[in-house]
């Protein structure tokens, strides 16, 4: 990906902070960074203060994720949103560490028949839209899985 | 807790009306309460006001049920609180109001919902909408969308249940129908099916016509008194009793497990069930119902989830005609959210006045019969606000009403 570092103005920036790693090079790895309960396990994305499922006191820490997925529901969207442009495919996968997330898709073209339920899908970082000042606002996006 | 029946109910049309003000909204549905219940306004002891969008769309923020009250019903003096909790805010409105006056702290009180999307720029109103879920965790910010949240998991239980594009334009089209008859809704017109099927694809499978209106206006009131002290406020009859009114947030849903990913936890039952726990009532019980239908999907898994059906079994409902107003078990008889309409938070006491008037016999051209033929005795109903995702925030309500 082209993070676009030192050719201008313009910059990469996070949709949101501390969701995600942006690769830092060519051979950077992006992953999103959840959180983790040592007590009992539970996975969380986003990652949340206090664990939900046995609800201790702190017992969440940060944990980086596989980015290993599975596509659970998806739409073809045709109505414009502020965010992104139409059409585009709107998708739930759910992660191998467990969590359902909500995600846009990379990759394929914004079609019913590009993409298949419980089909393997891996996560990327990749550009959202651009800023009003022209930098690219990046987050993450899942593609079907290679090999 | 003392026994608490509603005395009136009131609405301000639902529709596309950008040129009638918020308070003028809140006015006439108040005073049309007002005057159903037959009691001086003077009488209102303390009042809950649900409301999403006028902050984000007209800049008024945190005394929206007082400047609604005060400058447009002239009500004053009396405590106002204010309610917000997505499409489920007058619902939750209504339940403090129960509370209220079932506590024995007051003898009447006043729930109103009221909401105005025709103000504001496209931006504010996607956004306003977009702030329905954790706005941190970045997903409006990639185009989550609701009718696209609805859209994948239609997608989804079409290939589980075998639903068809032909049952969810069903559903439609009798909301629409529903509709006509009710001169407080949106849409003053039926569709037929294949008209619900032509229409305009928002996100695949769900067309224009299965979705309800973002931009949209109306008011709805509820007031309430408490059983033992009615003698002193009013002497109208019917009185309706409120026999379970039951909200909860959403729960923890572990996806680590397998089964988990088989509950529809858009729809998730722990509160319509509670209620009818409460009510000593069952779904075999009920004569009518009410549920959160913003897209026609809703209503066929609401069948299921309200324990009208087992799963699955919804594109047979609607088949079979059995939820339809001569139906045994009729669903959203003013048109429901799709039709009768959705600015989110009047539409709470929109679905209560739609069951006080069903109860009353007071239902027009759309009253249902009832099991024995002389009117429904006893009703459920469903809603929620938030966002519907998987970390999913947001309220569940159910409501039983009987006379």
């Amino acid at each position: 990906m082209d993070t676009g570092s030192g050719t201008g103005p313009e910059k990469v920036v996070p949709l949101r902070e501390g969701l995600f790693h942006i690769p830092a090079s060519p051979d950077d790895h992006g992953y999103l960074i959840g959180s983790k309960c040592h007590n009992c396990g539970y996975i969380a994305f986003p990652p949340v203060l206090v664990c939900a499922s046995c609800v201790k006191e702190d017992t969440m820490r940060e944990c980086r994720l596989s980015g290993k997925a599975r596509l659970d529901r998806f739409t073809v969207s045709h109505t414009p949103n502020i965010a992104v442009e139409a059409p585009y495919i709107q998708a739930y996968v759910q992660l191998e560490e467990g969590p359902m997330l909500y995600t846009l898709i990379a990759g394929v073209e914004p079609r019913a028949d590009a993409l298949q339920l419980d089909q393997p899908m891996e996560m990327v970082i990749d550009k959202i839209r651009t800023d009003e000042e022209g930098n690219d606002v990046v987050a993450w996006k899942f593609r079907p899985a290679e090999g | 807790m003392r026994d608490v029946v509603i005395i009136g109910v009131g609405m301000h049309k639902f529709g596309y009306l950008p040129h009638v003000p918020i308070k003028e909204l809140a006015r006439v549905a108040v005073w049309n309460a007002i005057r159903d219940a037959g009691i001086e306004a003077q009488a209102i002891q303390c009042a809950y006001v649900g409301n999403t969008a006028q902050g984000a769309l007209e800049g008024q923020h945190s005394v929206r049920g007082h400047v609604a009250l005060r400058t447009g019903a002239g009500l004053s003096g009396l405590p106002i609180v204010n309610v917000e909790c997505g499409t489920a805010s007058a619902t939750v409105a209504f339940r403090e109001a129960w509370i209220a006056v079932g506590s024995g702290l007051y003898d009447v009180a006043l729930s109103l919902g009221m909401e105005k999307t025709t103000s504001g720029t496209k931006a504010q109103r996607q956004s306003s909408a977009a702030g329905a879920v954790d706005v941190t965790s970045g997903d409006g910010g990639m185009g989550l969308t609701f009718v696209g949240v609805f859209a994948a998991l239609v997608e989804k239980l079409m290939r589980q249940y075998g639903w068809t594009e032909q049952q969810l334009a069903k559903v439609a089209a009798k909301s629409f129908y529903n509709a006509s008859l009710n001169p407080n809704a949106e849409y003053q017109q039926a569709y037929t099916v294949e008209e619900v099927l032509q229409s305009r694809v928002v996100s695949y499978p769900l067309t224009r016509l299965m979705s309800c209106s973002a931009r949209i206006d109306g008011a709805a009131a509820v007031i309430v008194c408490a059983r033992e002290a009615v003698e002193k406020y009013t002497s109208r009859r019917p009185l309706v009793d409120v026999a379970a009114c039951v909200q909860r947030s959403v729960p923890f849903y572990d996806f680590r497990k397998p089964e988990t990913r088989e509950i529809v936890y858009t729809h998730d039952p722990s509160s319509v069930m509670e209620a009818y726990k409460i009510a000593g009532a069952g779904p075999e019980d009920m004569e009518l119902a009410q549920c959160h239908d913003a897209f026609s999907i809703e209503e066929m898994i609401s069948y299921q989830a309200m324990g009208f059906c087992e799963p699955g079994d919804g594109g047979r409902m609607i088949d079979e005609g059995r939820t339809a107003l001569q139906g045994d078990i009729p669903f959203n008889t003013d048109g429901g959210l799709l039709a009768r309409g959705n600015p989110a938070g009047a539409t709470g006491t929109a679905q209560i006045c739609e069951v006080v008037q069903q109860l009353r016999g007071e239902a027009g051209a759309r009253q249902v019969r009832g099991r024995d033929g002389t009117g429904p005795k006893i009703g459920i109903i469903s809603n929620a606000g938030g966002g519907p995702v998987e970390n999913a925030i947001g309220s569940l309500m159910g409501v039983v009403l009987k006379r």
